[in-house]
């Protein structure tokens, strides 16, 4: 038996490991429905993680897909539309929080605003670092 | 970028899946390049224009293309 995916392999390992040791626990405890679902998804995608990671045609198929450029490519420009969504969904919703929080004069939500710019901050920041790295990188 | 991928695979009798195959691409990554919607890597390019045995330059239609590119350029 030879393993031919060792991250899918260990991501295998680690889920069954979690849903068996979720199991043990459980069984102690007493199961209810909610358990039977995570326990039966854990050791589900363990399983299947397991398998994939020894079939060598299953392995080799996900790493021509990792490397298949327009994959790479659909993957960044996904994060990247991804991330500014993230940044203008902060900016109108700490602009809706402040205003609301203003009319309603309730300080937990002008600090719920507050929060949200700062977020907004720290990823314009991190915009600029990564902008400034692969600037110099490329 | 226009391409002329398409034409060549029906050429050749190939489906979508064995060209992507012997370039070690996913079939999609295929019907982008003849929808015209993703421009291919010069080692791609290179891959399929050795699939074909014709040119890179002809297989992508390098001088109708870089008219069209000079076009758009002009118009700035």
């Amino acid at each position: 038996m030879k393993i031919y995916n060792l991250k899918k392999f260990a991501q295998g390992l680690f889920m069954l490991a979690l849903g068996l040791l979720n199991l043990l626990f459980n069984l102690q405890t007493g199961l209810n429905w909610q358990d039977y679902i995570l326990i039966g998804a854990l050791l589900f995608m363990g399983g299947r993680l397991l398998l994939h990671s020894l079939s060598r045609t299953i392995s080799r198929e996900e790493q021509l897909d990792e490397m298949d450029e327009r994959n790479q490519l659909v993957l960044l420009k996904n994060k990247s539309r991804a991330f500014s969504l993230l940044q203008y969904s902060c900016l109108i919703l700490a602009a809706i929080f402040i205003v609301a929080g203003k009319l309603e004069e309730q300080t937990n939500i002008i600090f719920l605003g507050v929060g949200l710019i700062f977020a907004f901050a720290i990823s314009m920041f991190t915009d600029i670092l990564t902008f400034i790295y692969y600037e110099n990188r490329l | 970028m226009k391409t002329k991928v398409k034409e060549l695979r029906l050429q050749n009798q190939m489906t979508q899946q064995q060209l992507a195959d012997l370039v070690y691409v996913s079939s999609r990554t295929i019907i982008s390049i003849e929808k015209e919607k993703y421009n291919p890597s010069l080692m791609l390019a290179y891959r399929l224009a050795q699939v074909f045995g014709v040119s890179i330059e002809e297989l992508c239609c390098l001088k109708e293309n870089k008219e069209l590119e000079d076009k758009q350029y002009e118009n700035l």
